[in-house]
């Protein structure tokens, strides 16, 4: 009994929690994960495979593997009938439990002392330090929580193997790895495990006996290694073989390093030895503000006095001699590239992309901090020795611990963590899976308003706020419910989360779009917090829905609304089409598929990266849809305009410096950076200094020379961020340059031109350099739009504008539009279709063609004087207005715009005489914005300031473009006191105040190949899914087409064909709809057809591979057991 | 001192000043010249290496500073907390790295 006692006792904590934490009867989910306990079922179905389809339109997930040990015992318990609730609060039970114990058991076997005071101690403090409540109970993240569960158990299995040479143990610690093989569900952790292990390895090597010694524990290290990577093949060889080519899409060398640079400033020695990560307690307040309390924050300083207290002690303990060296390294791991010592990280992420897996070292290391603190905090206490500071001592760590005990760990002060999923999800899942008994096999469910990130917030009673979670409620058919963080399909679902709106109201576009995407069902979502994020309201949406003659509503399940598409209208998953248009590029911006909805009712295909297609299956597509591979402006210039250059000029290293000087406060410029910054600057006010005074060109060239290297060096961080800015400023240095060279001579024309030529070179890398600039030319916007187009074969192409609604904001209104192509000036007139502008037939060459297009005359958007909204004190005297604010009102004029868009840019100027104890404000207002206390917050917004001279300045001002959801939006201009307090009066004078909408319409071309009317009917394909990674099926081709399978492109997907006389791979593999996949087929005739996951046999080979491990390790271990009988 | 020891000194101190100097990534450490703390962190190094009957009193110099970097903490001065702790827990590592040889030798310390 005495022996079971501290089990006893962590059970009964681990209860106490549980019974504290789940007191609600809620279930906690949010975050990262979502729903883990809703439906293990559910998750186990998915995680069988690769490829998960339950999201659609489908992703590989290999790493999904891992999770079927920990989602099968989910669902035993899910078996045995406990609801959702009893299967989270049994699992967190498991985990509490075991978390206490194992580090108790730990502690206990290496202490050997007959008090178990201490190892409780340790335990305990393992238990509830801020890491575990912050970090791993709070961030919610499962992988987290099992790691920090198993890992002292893994200590001492691979202790006792290392130490002793036990394979029992080394069996031991190998099932408890595939008991919690979840973990290695995030990748870092599998560097965290085996860093950690070196280390326990390690300690076997003290004191020093000798090379044989050595051998031995490297031996047992390496055996122990190759063991666990061959039993651990059967989800290690899909993962390995299937996940790189899918990070490297996800995720970009620069991007991990910038979030490793601006987390390990928080991750600084301050917080990390505390074991708490700043970002949720403190700069969050999620707990609340109780946390910034001066009193609470000593608290942890308290224990990690104790903590080095007992780091000096590790030092002449036998045992953990080298513990406290470990802890400092794992602080060291922990807090990333925070000082010191930090640029070994910087160094790391700079040349291996592999690293970026650790791009938040406190989450993914830190748990070796806790457990090497744990056991220095147990040698500190073990010198205190007095009781009552012992008891101080952990009273105050269970203080700080707070919300663990009162079960407010999970959520926020403002949300909560709990949830309760309304009855009418169980509902309306019930009458799909009805549908589904009776037949609807084929098909996707939309969910609507459709969210293009990865998670939501409901607004239930018990409200949820996390990871879209949608294929977790539905579960009779694949869920087309958020993005996947791939831009093409993103790109893609963009098209449809966009579609449902009136301002785009197509009920053909929203067909097509439906059947390019397979979905059978749609269901609406009422009870969507949709304000302030970029979704659209769903009040609107059914507004559209109801409209729709190709959907049926099927019911009302609570705030749900369940639409079926009719038989008539479904696109079947699998399709053979004749009707076809290639699209190219296939890596296009989401600006592109409104306008396929638009322009063709065929299919799209397209070849995918460096892929050709010939002219053998040019033959049998009808049309060539080509779309501009690369686009950019270009400022533009003419000897009366270059004052307007110089501003531009200005306002770019404005931007730029205030870019350095900001990310200077994050701690995210290096010296060589800011030194970049500055020679960049002082070349410009070299140049303009040398234009203006007509002066020599002194020392610009050495500037140049040492700038255009560093631009492109990958060692710079951050220079990512700048780069836009940095090529502005370069394209007006080579405008500059230009002008320069007409007018000097000699040996001085000839260094310009060096100047001007690197600089166009680097340009021209950049894809940022017109090939037929046009010169001596300046509109109001003072840029020109420029675009490529590739085209592979030469002739005729129809040349079509997008956006044709916003011909009301310029004078001509696209009737003619003047463009440049290939240098060739061509006054085009335009025809209108509806959203589009043909501007009729053009020749183009084979290869990269450019047609730039000059700015059409704008309108100034601004309503007249007596129009404007007005709010304050506000005056027309002349042709200037008058604003004068007040201490209790600011001075405010509003505009509405007509005709906007997503992505749509305005330029704003005006003439003012400003106060210097007032600011200006122009903002955009758009539906999109959020709203805090009733008002919206405009995300668009520049603040403006008056001189001190008070005389009238001109202002000019490019604001940021509209969101993509952005249905309305009118344009505010707000003169607020500076400080209000001091404020007495002040009145701001405007004139010449202008709007205008800066052109920044696609272009497109169109060729047709084939005659319409020489379309096959549609060919039907008979065919069943097998699982998520194998379909079969057969059709009959009556000539040659393409078919269509409608889940995400991956050149993993192939297509098994079989004919009368042989089987064989069908090897003309193509993007299909610009997401999915294509093959065409040559021979018209009878097939049966398998499709399947190719990569999913690396399941199977990795499934040989560990049974070879687990029989080698039982081998061994019957030798050895023979040996020393 | 015997002359060899001052000459091994001095390259202790030179070479590991620059190679302290090139693991440090100055954005994130504002209070602190990147080159100050590589010359504590050099000069700690040579102390120990040449003079380790000083490592104690290295440890407490790291105390005092880690002590330090709590009042800053508390007082809400991160940027001076960061820089003490920064320069505290690199003179902790530094100098217990140097004890690595007897603790493989006879798995402790016996002297601090």
């Amino acid at each position: 009994m005495k022996k079971s006692l501290p089990a006893v006792f962590f059970l009964v904590i681990s209860l106490f929690l549980i019974l504290i934490w789940f007191r609600g009867g809620h279930l906690f989910a949010g975050g990262d994960v979502g729903f883990q306990a809703l439906n293990p079922q559910r998750v186990l179905e998915n995680a069988r495979y690769t490829w998960w389809d339950a999201t659609a339109p489908g992703s590989a997930i290999p790493q999904g593997l891992s999770a079927i040990p920990f989602q099968l015992s989910l669902s035993l318990l899910q078996n045995l009938g406990f609801p959702p609730v009893a299967v989270q609060a049994t699992l967190f039970f498991v985990l509490l439990f075991v978390m206490g114990f194992g580090m108790y058991l730990f502690l206990i076997d290496k202490l050997k002392e007959e008090s178990r005071l201490y190892p409780f101690l340790g335990g305990l403090f393992y238990m509830f330090n801020p890491y575990m409540m912050i970090q791993v109970w709070h961030r919610f993240i499962h992988t987290t929580i099992i790691l920090a569960a198993v890992l002292p158990f893994f200590a001492i299995f691979w202790d006792k193997w290392i130490k002793k040479g036990s394979i029992k143990n080394l069996m031991l610690f190998l099932l408890t790895n595939l008991l919690a093989v979840y973990i290695y569900g995030t990748y870092a952790y599998i560097i965290t495990v085996w860093i950690f292990l070196f280390f326990i390895t390690i300690t076997s090597l003290t004191p020093w006996e000798g090379r044989v010694k050595l051998l031995q524990v490297s031996g047992k290290f390496l055996f122990g290694f190759i063991i666990w990577i061959l039993i651990n093949c059967w989800w290690l060889v899909p993962v390995t073989q299937i996940s790189p080519a899918l990070l490297s899409v996800q995720h970009k060398s620069a991007d991990s390093l910038i979030n490793l640079i601006m987390i390990s400033g928080q991750a600084i020695l301050p917080y990390s030895l505390q074991l708490i990560n700043p970002f949720y307690p403190f700069y969050q307040a999620e707990f609340g503000s109780v946390y910034k309390n001066t009193l609470l924050q000593l608290i942890p300083l308290i224990f990690v006095t104790v903590i080095l207290i007992g780091l000096i002690r590790s030092f002449k303990s036998k045992t953990f001699s080298l513990f406290g060296i470990f802890f400092l390294l794992a602080a060291f791991l922990a807090k990333g590239g925070a000082p010191p010592f930090g640029a070994l990280y910087i160094f790391g992420f700079k040349n291996s992309f592999a690293l970026g897996v650790l791009r938040n070292p406190f989450e993914k290391t830190g748990l070796i901090l806790v457990f090497f603190a744990t056991v220095l905090f147990v040698l500190g206490i073990q010198k205190l020795k007095n009781r009552l500071i012992i008891l101080v001592v952990l009273i105050s760590v269970l203080v700080f611990s707070w919300p663990m005990l009162l079960g407010k760990t999970f959520g926020s002060v403002e949300r909560k963590g709990d949830v309760e999923v309304p009855q009418s999800y169980k509902m309306a899942n019930e009458w799909l899976k009805e549908q589904r008994t009776k037949g609807v096999l084929d098909g996707n469910i939309l969910h609507l308003p459709l969210t293009r990130g990865e998670s939501v917030r409901y607004n239930w009673e018990f409200g949820y706020n996390g990871l879209e979670s949608s294929d977790q409620f539905f579960t009779s058919h694949p869920s087309i419910s958020r993005g996947f963080n791939v831009q093409r399909t993103d790109d893609a679902l963009t098209a449809l989360s966009l579609v449902f709106r009136k301002s785009s109201e197509d009920s053909n576009k929203i067909l097509k779009l439906l059947q390019n995407f397979n979905v059978r069902f749609l269901v609406l979502h009422r009870d969507l917090s949709w304000q302030g994020t970029d979704i659209d309201d769903p009040l609107e949406v059914e507004k559209v829905l109801n409209k729709l003659y190709f959907i049926e509503k099927k019911g009302n399940f609570g705030e749900l609304v369940i639409f079926q598409v009719t038989d008539r209208f479904f696109g079947p998953k699998i399709e053979i089409q004749n009707s076809v248009s290639i699209v190219n590029p296939h890596q296009v911006n989401m600006g592109i598929w409104p306008w396929l909805g638009e322009v063709s009712n065929n299919f799209f295909v397209s070849p995918f990266q460096s892929q050709k297609i010939d002219s053998n299956i040019k033959s049998q597509v009808q049309e060539m849809l080509i779309f501009p591979q690369n686009a950019f402006v270009y400022p533009e210039a003419s000897g009366s305009s270059l004052g307007e250059l110089t501003e531009q000029l200005s306002s770019h290293l404005n931007n730029l410096a205030s870019t350095v000087s900001y990310m200077k406060q994050l701690g995210l410029v290096e010296p060589i950076t800011e030194k970049l910054a500055q020679n960049i600057i002082l070349s410009s006010n070299k140049l303009v200094e040398a234009y203006n005074q007509q002066s020599f060109l002194a020392g610009y060239n050495d500037l140049i020379n040492s700038i255009l290297p560093e631009v492109n060096n990958p060692s710079i961080v951050y220079i990512e961020r700048l780069k836009n800015d940095i090529n502005d400023v370069l394209k007006i240095h080579e405008l500059f340059l230009s002008l320069m060279q007409k007018r000097l001579n000699g040996a001085e024309q000839e260094r310009v031109r060096q100047s001007q030529d690197k600089i166009r070179e680097f340009l021209k890398k950049e894809s940022l350099l017109p090939y037929f600039a046009v010169t001596d030319q300046a509109t109001e916007v003072g840029q020109r739009q420029y675009y490529n187009l590739w085209v592979d074969w030469p002739g005729e192409y129809e040349l079509v504008l997008t956006d044709a609604k916003t011909k009301d904001n310029y004078i001509e209104k696209f009737d003619k539009i003047d463009f440049q192509i290939n240098g060739q000036q061509k006054a085009l007139s335009g025809y209108f279709n509806g959203n589009l502008v043909s501007f009729g037939l053009i020749d183009l060459n084979q290869g990269l063609n450019e047609i730039s297009i000059l700015n059409p005359s704008p309108l100034n958007l601004v309503v007249p004087f007596e129009n404007l909204t007005k709010f304050g004190d506000i005056k027309l005297s002349g042709d200037q207005i008058q604003m004068i604010p007040n201490q209790s009102s600011p001075a405010i004029i509003e505009s509405p715009l007509e005709e906007i868009g997503g992505g749509d840019i305005y330029q704003v100027s005006f003439t003012g005489q400003i106060p210097t104890n007032v600011s200006v404000y122009l903002q955009i207002v758009q539906d999109s914005d959020p709203v805090e206390q009733g008002n919206k917050i405009p995300r668009i917004s520049v603040q403006v300031f008056g001189n001190q001279s008070g005389s009238w300045q001109n202002y000019k001002l490019r604001l940021s473009s509209l969101s993509a959801v952005t249905q309305k939006a009118s344009f505010r201009l707000a003169v607020v006191p500076i400080n209000l307090q001091a404020f007495s009066s002040g009145s701001t004078l405007i004139k010449n105040l202008r709007v205008i909408r800066v052109f920044n319409n696609n272009i497109f071309l169109r060729s047709d190949i084939q005659s319409k009317e020489v379309n096959e009917p549609t060919q039907t394909v008979k065919f069943t899914k097998i699982n998520p990674v194998a379909y079969e099926g057969t059709f009959d081709l009556r000539k040659p087409g393409f078919l269509f399978f409608k889940e995400t492109y991956h050149s993993g997907w192939k297509l098994q064909l079989t004919d009368e006389s042989k089987t064989f791979i069908a090897d003309n593999h193509y993007l299909g709809l610009l997401y999915g996949n294509a093959w065409y087929i040559e021979g018209a005739g009878k097939y049966k057809f398998k499709i399947i996951f190719d990569p999913e046999k690396s399941f199977y080979y990795g499934m040989i591979l560990s049974g070879i491990g687990l029989f080698g390790l039982l081998s061994y271990a019957v030798v050895i057991k023979k040996l020393k009988k | 001192m015997k002359s060899s020891k001052i000459i091994l000194g001095i390259l202790v101190f030179l070479i590991s000043f620059y190679v302290f100097s090139l693991l440090e990534f100055e954005p994130l450490n504002q209070m602190m010249s990147t080159y100050f703390q590589s010359l504590v962190f050099s000069a700690t190094l040579s102390v120990a290496i040449l003079m380790p009957a000083f490592r104690l009193k290295l440890f407490y110099v790291a105390f005092l500073l880690l002590f330090i970097m709590g009042g800053f903490y508390l007082l809400q001065q991160l940027p001076w907390a960061n820089a003490f702790s920064s320069l505290g827990v690199g003179i902790l590592l530094i100098v217990s790295l140097t004890y690595l040889p007897e603790l493989f030798k006879k798995g402790v310390v016996e002297k601090l």
